[in-house]
């Protein structure tokens, strides 16, 4: 059982400032997912913690001893590369020997290990293949094993479902989920598919431009996004910009722009402050010619209405604020979808307690 | 291997391997008129000549004897030739990969102007004649050249030591000469694999020195293996460079080959001398091509 401790780590290449005072900890048996967009510095946090890029300033840690001077191959950490890495001139067996054999560890254990490994992600009877006659969710697999058998301090995944098809991406989710739970390894699954990270982790690292973002379990960063760019980043927003006007111990009224006046609650505001209130789609509920309920209620024409199968997206243009989003899940009937047709004016609303407060 | 997994289905075509192949045969023809005028034929006139009979010098009858080859295989002379064209082949062949192997590693590693540094320091030696080669090191190794004065200097010998004319001299000729092959092979292996292999092994608990043979080496494998056929296949075939480094007394099979057709103008045994030398060359050739089977690679 092993914490994960990184403190205050930054990296720059170049002009480049990839990593820029990161810090975070991995509590022992965590899955911990670092997301975010292409060069956000998730692949460098990754590449620091391997050993195989040295860090500029701060420190990592590993169950507690410092590694910062350790080089790659005594950090004892697995790796799952997005491309697999498997040696093309081993069979599954060897590519999962590697690691004991590089121990020095006796044939018999290794054989013991290994076994115990692919049965572990089910790959025993294509131990003898070579990584070209297996396909890639077989390969990755493979990959899994290898990188566990060696009883890893930390296990890092790179990517590691990216490159598979969605419908075996799922199922290797659950499998790979299982697997990390009953080996109990502290991992850390570097991602830029949101809904991967929210999936599999028990708390997301959240970062852009070499920073954190927010850190937080995946139900904390989606329903109470820290600001507008992890609001927009994960899963999709509406962004209703608002003027406070009167602000209370935990309460605002805010003004929006059409004039209409919502309550929420939000906490170190001060009067005539700017805000942006965050409202996800599926917290938006849609109402043909009807009062609207719920207190924040506002007047518009649905604009465009898809069906997406198990919810509909409809497109309400609301005057003076411009387009919301709204998601409506339940049996098309309930969903009224036929009668959401363009031209159609609705009223609009949401729960004041679904509405997230970001100053702006 | 036993399992094919990508189920590629033999083409129409049947010898070409890809469907409608035989489209692009006209674009095989011009190579293959080639082929056959430039090689096969003298190919063949050659073994016709080596089981001709020589009356005297200049002088053949077509009597179809296998004399020439018998008086090959009874002269211990000529044993001596052709043991010493392969250790030479060998020796050449080594050095080029214990020389090449590090620096087309720094090649495919190097960054930036240090990869261009690194090729032009490889292909250097290509850039000059086999002539001007040969000659540059006839006045290196003389008795005056700069490596007896180093040796000198560093008080490693007493007196100036005689490379020139050995086997040794031939063979530092040839390696200067062929290392970029080697190089060049070894290069083009070594940079089509994945460089998170490295990291994965790395990762794994291996060491510098385990990478490179658990993982690196095998996997360029064919790039050596290129890399030596050619080197080989040129080295025991060549003629300028031993016959200037060798000097007079030297005998190689090319150099032999050479003096049987002009100077003694005996082409019966000169032809089957050349016979004999492609036969090692291609014996040389498929235990490398055997060595080499890669069960990995699975069609």
């Amino acid at each position: 059982m092993t914490e994960l401790v990184v403190t205050d780590v930054s990296r720059a290449f170049g002009a480049v400032q990839a990593v820029d005072g990161v810090s975070f900890t991995a509590k022992s048996g965590e899955l911990i997912s670092v997301l975010g967009p292409s060069g956000c510095g998730k692949s460098t946090i990754l590449n620091l913690i391997a050993g195989f890029v040295r860090p500029d300033r701060g420190t990592i840690s590993i169950g507690g001893k410092v590694v910062n001077e350790e080089p790659p191959s005594r950090r004892e950490i697995g790796i799952v590369f997005q491309s697999y890495a498997l040696f093309p001139h081993l069979t599954a067996f060897e590519n999962v020997a590697f690691g004991l054999r590089m121990r020095g560890t006796p044939n018999d254990e290794v054989t013991r290990g290994v076994d115990r490994a692919l049965e572990m992600v089910r790959m025993g009877r294509f131990k003898d293949r070579y990584p070209r006659q297996l396909s890639g969710g077989e390969q990755q697999r493979v990959a899994l094993a290898r990188a566990l058998v060696i009883s890893p301090t930390i296990l890092l995944l790179d990517e590691p479902l990216a490159a598979l098809d969605k419908q075996i991406r799922q199922s290797m989710q659950i499998e790979l989920l299982e697997v990390q739970r009953a080996a109990g390894v502290t991992s850390l699954f570097v991602t830029h598919d949101q809904e991967e990270a929210m999936a599999l982790s028990n708390r997301i690292v959240v970062m852009r431009a070499g920073k954190v973002e927010q850190i937080g379990s995946p139900s904390d960063i989606y329903h109470h996004p820290a600001n507008r760019f992890v609001a927009s980043f994960i899963g999709r927003s509406n962004f209703i910009e608002a003027v406070v006007v009167s602000a209370d111990a935990g309460t605002i009224d805010a003004r929006l722009a059409n004039g209409s006046v919502m309550r929420a609650s939000a906490r170190g505001l001060a009067v005539n402050d700017k805000v942006a209130l965050v409202v996800r789609p599926e917290n938006i509920f849609v109402k043909l010619n009807g009062a609207a309920e719920g207190s924040n209620a506002l007047k518009g024409t649905i604009v465009g209405a898809l069906d997406l199968g198990p919810m509909s997206q409809v497109q309400v243009e609301v005057p003076g604020i411009g387009r919301l989003e709204a998601a409506l899940a339940g049996a098309p009937g309930e969903r009224n979808a036929a009668a959401m047709a363009p031209g159609s004016k609705v009223a609009v609303g949401w729960q004041a307690e679904s509405m997230t407060v970001l100053k702006s | 291997m036993t399992q094919a997994v990508a189920g590629h289905s033999p083409s129409r075509a049947g010898w070409l391997a890809w469907d409608g192949g035989a489209r692009w045969l006209p674009f095989l023809l011009p190579g293959a008129v080639f082929i056959v005028l430039a090689y096969l034929y003298p190919l063949i006139e050659l073994l016709r000549f080596s089981f001709y009979r020589q009356v005297t010098a200049g002088v053949v009858r077509s009597d179809w004897t296998i004399d020439n080859y018998v008086r090959f295989f009874n002269q211990s002379s000529m044993w001596e030739v052709a043991s010493n064209t392969i250790v030479m082949g060998v020796s050449v062949t080594i050095l080029c990969l214990i020389l090449g192997y590090p620096l087309a590693l720094a090649i495919v590693r190097s960054r930036g102007i240090w990869t261009t540094i690194f090729l032009f320091l490889t292909i250097s030696p290509l850039l000059a004649s086999q002539l001007v080669r040969a000659l540059g090191w006839t006045m290196a190794l003389g008795q005056s050249g700069w490596v007896n004065t180093l040796l000198l200097h560093f008080g490693l010998v007493d007196e100036p030591v005689r490379i020139l004319g050995t086997l040794g001299a031939v063979i530092l000729g040839l390696t200067h000469g062929l290392l970029p092959f080697m190089v060049l092979s070894i290069a083009s292996s070594l940079s089509s694999i994945d460089p998170q292999l490295e990291r994965a092994a790395t990762s794994l608990g291996a060491t510098r020195t385990q990478v490179l043979w658990r993982v690196l080496v095998p996997l360029s494998l064919p790039g050596i293996v290129s890399g030596s056929l050619l080197v080989f296949c040129i080295a025991v075939g060549t003629y300028g460079t031993p016959f200037l480094l060798g000097g007079p007394g030297f005998k190689l099979l090319s150099l032999i080959v050479y003096e049987y057709f002009t100077s003694l103008l005996n082409w019966p045994f000169g032809a089957a001398l050349a016979v004999i030398l492609m036969v090692i060359v291609t014996a040389m050739l498929g235990l490398f091509v055997k060595f080499v089977r890669r069960p990995w690679q699975v069609r």
